[in-house]
């Protein structure tokens, strides 16, 4: 292994700093960020092409931790690396001991990754499970339409990887050809309050991700020759898979224990963890030497994207005329849904807007977008959370992108549309069908009560996130309820503090959380 | 610290203690305390504060209900009390809220 002698060395160092930043948080995943260290520390040092000094390369390689708690190994990698953090107006670059910053208040070292407080290595906030493989099917979705030939590496939890989103993922991937993506399953065998299921293994996991139509390539995630050669291997007509098995807190024996999870050291429990790691290193036969300056990182390809020109949508007249909604003039008559349909499509003169919809596009109208854009449409199929996850990766490599289905069915990802605000993530939402009595589909598919973080950036149809007029007159007919509306009004509500129907609310309100029948 | 500083006497109702408690109790209480009741909530949206003002709206007793909820998204911080000061519901953003409340009654 003489091979990778001083990368041995620089995983001694990481791991001592890994475990040390969180006994000094006095929280954190510190067993989590082991497991991963020599996979990370060969992307971030050797594989990934890009520059820790401009982390807002839109054509560097990218890395999404989906399972966001292990995020102690990166910081201690970027920190090392003297990567930048901050905004680009105000960029500061990191010192290896930075790292011990973590979860401080002041510090852009959160919990998990979070990138709108001044963190972009990351493109979006992880740490809500099984949300990270959409949002780097997003970043190569974009990649493609900026032709970029740049990677998405994804690092997922074997715990992590039951959670439906992630095979919801892993069809879009496949379904689109996404062959920049490359998911890598950390197969530690432990979650939190117990081993994975059998169904969570290594071997059943390869097995699903082949009959998905994957490519899969099965390592130890501690051997460096098995690291390398997965992480490089170049995709062929199918996307590549990677099922890493590691050891959970390795080289340290007390977070080896199953009951390690989410938990730091103590400070007294220290100094054996360190000397666990030294033993490592003697085993390992780097126990001499300091760790150096072992990077060896390729720069991405240079970002050739032309100045971009102010284009006008055209006027409304166009616009009809474009879908073949002349008569709408003439008649002063045009259903919501169709109006969304058709500034879409002319919205779409603009490069930067991207389309995706959950196979409901000729109801939503998005299809008159799918088909003058065919190569800005993704066609997300019925799999909600995995199309707004999604569209936050689009979002971050600068794209514009349009979310539509019935507001019932966007409801199930209402956590990925936390995560969307969060991460600050410029994604619309124009939602349809979204009050009580909007069509006569039965509760299954219209009605919808649907709360909003007050003041966040992306949730809901509100001002900034919603196409739709939502916020004119008769707020509760909504883009696809222009047949039934009974004209019924319901009880005011404090304004602001409902989205799908500012001004009026549901029945169902009082199912919101917090809120209780008087 | 609202008393030391302030001379401000306040009842407490835990609400998650309370659960029987409706939006007619709690406004009776406040009723009591001079007509105030300011609403903390370490949530966004503000849910029991929402009711309470609503209900208060549609009483007759006359009762004022302010509430302070989350307007910003939290981040890390090593201690319980650094994150409700990231997020502006620390002790001394309820002594002022309260003290606020308190002048513009007067």
């Amino acid at each position: 292994m003489a091979e990778y002698e001083d990368l041995d060395r620089k995983v001694i160092q990481l791991s001592k700093q890994i475990v040390r930043m969180c006994t000094e948080a006095g929280s954190g995943h510190p067993s989590s960020g082991l497991a991963l260290v020599h996979i990370v520390t060969a992307l971030m040092y050797r594989v990934m092409r890009y520059a820790p000094a401009n982390p807002w390369n839109y054509a560097s390689d990218r890395l999404v931790l989906s399972e966001g708690h292990a995020v102690p190994v990166i910081y201690a990698a970027y920190c090392d690396l003297g990567g930048v953090v901050g905004t680009q107006n105000r960029p500061s670059e990191l010192r290896f001991e930075d790292a011990l910053t973590f979860r401080a208040a002041d510090s852009v070292l959160d919990g998990h990754p979070n990138p709108a407080i001044g963190f972009p290595f990351f493109d979006s906030a992880t740490g809500s499970l099984g949300q990270g493989l959409s949002t780097a099917a997003g970043l190569a979705a974009a990649a493609r339409l900026d032709r970029l030939d740049k990677r998405i590496f994804c690092i997922i939890g074997d715990g992590e990887a039951r959670e439906g989103q992630v095979w919801e993922a892993v069809d879009f991937i496949v379904d689109h050809k996404l062959t920049a993506a490359r998911p890598i399953f950390n197969c530690n065998g432990q979650g939190q309050s117990d081993y994975v299921s059998p169904q969570q293994s290594p071997d059943v996991i390869a097995n699903k991700l082949l009959a998905y139509g994957m490519e899969v390539r099965s390592i130890d995630g501690h051997n460096w020759g098995e690291i390398f050669e997965a992480l490089g291997a170049p995709p062929a007509d199918k996307p590549v898979a990677v099922v890493a098995r590691t050891v959970k807190g390795w080289g340290v024996s007390e977070l080896q224990k199953p009951t390690y999870h989410g938990k730091p050291l103590k400070p007294e429990q220290l100094e054996a963890a360190l000397a666990d790691l030294d033993a490592k290193a003697a085993e390992l036969g780097v126990a001499e030497g300091e760790a150096g300056r072992v990077e060896k990182i390729a720069r991405p390809s240079p970002l050739d994207r032309p100045p971009r020109a102010p284009v006008s949508a055209g006027s409304f007249a166009e616009a009809a005329a474009a879908v073949g909604m002349e008569k709408a003039l003439e008649d002063k008559k045009l259903a919501t849904r169709r109006a969304y349909g058709m500034a879409l499509n002319a919205l779409g003169a603009d490069e930067r807007i991207v389309a995706l919809d959950g196979d409901v596009k000729n109801s939503t109208f998005a299809e008159w977008f799918a088909k003058n854009h065919p190569e800005r449409y993704f066609e997300g199929r019925i799999a909600e959370q995995n199309m707004l996850s999604t569209a936050v990766g689009l979002a971050a490599a600068g794209k514009v992108p349009f979310v539509s289905s019935f507001a019932k069915f966007l409801i199930r990802a209402c956590d990925q549309l936390e995560m969307a605000a969060v991460t600050n993530a410029n994604v619309k939402l124009p939602p349809a069908a979204s009050c009580c009595p909007a069509t006569p589909s039965a509760p299954s598919s219209s009605p919808s009560s649907w709360p909003t973080p007050r003041g966040s950036a992306t949730c809901g149809p509100t001002a900034r996130t919603c196409l739709s007029s939502t916020r004119k007159t008769r707020p509760s007919r909504q883009a696809a309820s222009s047949t039934s509306w009974t004209g019924r009004t319901w009880p005011s509500s404090p304004a602001g503090t409902w989205s799908t129907s500012p001004g009026r609310r549901c029945p169902c309100w009082r199912s919101r959380p917090g809120c209780r029948p008087a | 610290m609202l008393e030391e500083q302030a001379g401000l006497s306040a009842g407490l109702i835990d609400v998650y203690a309370l659960p029987l408690a409706g939006p007619q109790d709690i406004l009776q209480v406040g009723d009591d305390c001079r007509g105030q009741i300011l609403v903390l909530e370490d949530n966004y949206i503000g849910g029991v504060y929402d009711e309470i003002a609503s209900a208060a709206a549609s009483s007759d007793l006359g009762v004022r209900v302010d509430g302070l909820v989350l307007h910003s998204i939290p981040k890390s911080a090593r201690t319980p009390e650094e994150t409700l000061q990231l997020v502006h519901l620390g002790v001394s953003d309820i002594v002022n809220a309260a003290q606020k409340m308190f002048d513009q009654s007067e």
